[in-house]
């Protein structure tokens, strides 16, 4: 297998191959992340594995939407088999409560489920978070079938296709290694308007504008707003976006890809000419998993273009720690 | 009173007006159900007895004893104050403040919230709720329930009074654990509150830091502040590996 190694000698990164080939990984009995379109992914053997549907992915070539091949990141073990674990609404709280002590988990949520709604608003509440590493994706369709298809994750263990709950793979490391979860995100908060919404959630009607009550529908339209651009919040130096997905214009209503919080300052991002996303070849080569966003696969033109050795599914959200919108996320392991 | 209405009198600390209305054992599920009120006033030599205005209400659940679950069913007049009574809770709380004390002790002890589930038989939604609870600033610790309050760890203020003391102690028990600061340290009130700033280069600190100094903003009771600095710590404690560049700035002063 063609698997990138860091200086430390663990096994890291993914790549996108045959369903043949990933049956054969399967069946060795090694602990696989798996991204794919629903078709090659109900081919897979059961085995140790999850998975999520998506046909979108940046591959060691560059970015390709690819319906016949999956991505497969190996999970290595380190002497300790890894648990898999479907959580449902009501267990979710304790996904980070679950984790092993030393070691990190990797989630990935069906979109548009409760799950992905609960996790999205509730995730900095829960038992644990930001304390135990935590990372993963939101798994999707093609967008030419948004309205057929329905995303799914999938246990490999049973085969089973579940487009309601979050399938969970937590990983336990030896006490000389420990995990590290980083973002990479292009966006700058701009320096214009400090914005505040009333409720969490996916959708917004008021907002509070530099402290004025503001239809956010009408602001956006009286601002001539780009709705590429999101908002973006500064968590003590880290930029967190929450992008637009758009206005229903009867209902005077924004509709976002991830929540916005009723205790966070948001502004928008300003756009960075000459930013770009990491090119150089050995950028990335260290980090045992990662994801990047369908929005900056479609907004940047990605298709065919690299982001380093940064590899993996371009999903419809992006897990670190909490839900996130047009960022890189990616997870490596160290050695003391 | 029959003797039982008695008993339960005494168990729960039920003083005048107060009184037991009813009880009800349930041998099967291992729970005791408790009704409490106001005693209908009596009748004097030979008057009507007075009616009770309107009412309302509410039920928790209790500290347990021995295995039974205990619930206790309040009917009050409406706008009854019923906040410095231990067998009761706030409305939009699942327990009562004697029950908040003992979970709220465990949490700050380190306990979580699976192991206090197990320890007290409680559903997580609901202790989730109270923890929610706690998280916005909207539950305070002791809030005058009798006997229920357990100064056990100074509380932040007090930390930060006697900061040179407790950096005399920080250094003293620093045998265990050189690189981090004891919890007692004004160090982590500084972080947390504001005052103290340093460069994080970890995203999970960032996160964590951004979200404890947003509830710092909003919890005014010593307790509860003192519990999110032990959580804080207890980041420090779990993730010191990670944290060599943001410790070395924290143990610069």
């Amino acid at each position: 297998m063609n698997m990138i190694r860091n200086d430390h000698g663990a096994a890291c990164g993914g790549r996108l191959m045959s369903v043949a080939e990933a049956a054969k990984l399967i069946d060795t009995g090694r602990f696989l992340c798996i991204a794919g379109d629903e078709t090659p992914l109900r081919a897979l053997p059961r085995g140790n594995w999850i998975g999520g549907t998506i046909p979108y992915f940046m591959a060691a070539g560059g970015g390709q939407t690819n319906r016949e091949q999956v991505f497969v990141n190996e999970i290595e073990p380190f002497g300790t088999a890894p648990l898999i674990r479907l959580y449902d609404v009501a267990s979710l709280s304790r996904v980070c409560a679950d984790a092993p002590d030393n070691g990190y988990s990797i989630i990935i949520i069906p979109a548009f489920s409760a799950a992905h709604s609960f996790y999205a608003r509730n995730a900095p509440g829960f038992e644990d978070m930001f304390v135990k590493p935590l990372v993963g994706w939101v798994s999707g369709v093609h967008l030419d079938q948004l309205e057929q298809a329905q995303p799914a994750v999938v246990d490999g263990r049973s085969g089973e296709f579940d487009t309601e709950r979050a399938v969970v793979m937590h990983v336990t490391l030896p006490p000389e290694r420990y995990a590290r979860v980083e973002i990479v995100n292009l966006m700058r908060q701009g320096s214009g308007d400090r914005i505040r919404f009333p409720e969490t959630g996916f959708s917004a009607g008021d907002c509070l504008v530099n402290g004025a009550p503001v239809r956010f529908a009408d602001y956006l339209e009286a601002r001539g707003a780009d709705l590429q651009l999101p908002l973006v919040a500064d968590y003590s130096g880290a930029l967190v976006n929450v992008s637009l997905k758009g206005v229903d214009a009867a209902q005077r209503r924004v509709d976002f890809y991830a929540p916005v919080f009723d205790d966070v300052e948001y502004r928008f991002a300003e756009a960075q000419p000459g930013a770009g996303h990491p090119v150089a070849n050995d950028e990335g080569s260290a980090v045992a998993f990662s994801c990047n966003c369908v929005l900056n696969y479609v907004y940047e033109g990605l298709e065919g273009r690299t982001t380093g050795a940064f590899t993996g599914p371009m999903t419809f959200g992006e897990i670190a720690f909490l839900l996130l919108n047009q960022t890189l996320v990616y997870l490596s392991v160290d050695r003391i | 009173m029959n003797d039982e209405r008695s008993l339960w009198r005494k168990l729960l600390h039920i003083e005048e007006p107060w009184s037991v209305l009813d009880s009800r054992a349930d041998p099967a599920r291992r729970r005791h159900d408790v009704w409490i009120g106001l005693e209908v006033p009596r009748g004097w030599f030979g008057r009507a007895r007075k009616a009770l205005p309107s009412t309302a209400s509410a039920s928790w659940r209790h500290v347990k004893f021995g295995d039974w679950e205990i619930r206790v069913h309040v009917t009050t007049p409406n706008g009854a104050d019923l906040s410095h009574l231990s067998w009761a809770g706030s409305p939009d709380l699942p327990f009562t403040r004697a029950l908040n004390e003992q979970i709220f002790a465990l949490l700050r002890e380190g306990c979580s919230l699976q192991s206090i589930c197990t320890l007290l038989d409680l559903p997580i939604t609901e202790l989730w709720r109270f923890r929610y609870a706690i998280d916005n600033g909207r539950w305070s610790g002791g809030a005058g329930a009798a006997g229920g309050k357990q100064a056990e760890v100074a509380a932040p203020a007090a930390a930060a009074e006697t900061g040179a003391e407790v950096e005399a102690e920080a250094g003293a028990g620093a045998g265990a654990d050189e690189e981090i600061p004891h919890v007692r340290h004004p160090v982590w009130l500084a972080l947390l509150d504001g005052s103290r700033q340093i460069d994080v280069r970890v995203l999970g600190l960032k996160l964590l830091l951004t979200r404890l100094r947003s509830q710092f903003e909003l919890i005014s009771d010593d307790d509860v502040r003192t519990l999110k600095l032990h959580e804080f710590h207890r980041y420090f404690l779990k993730n010191r590996r990670l944290l060599a560049y943001e410790l070395a700035q924290i143990r610069t002063q």
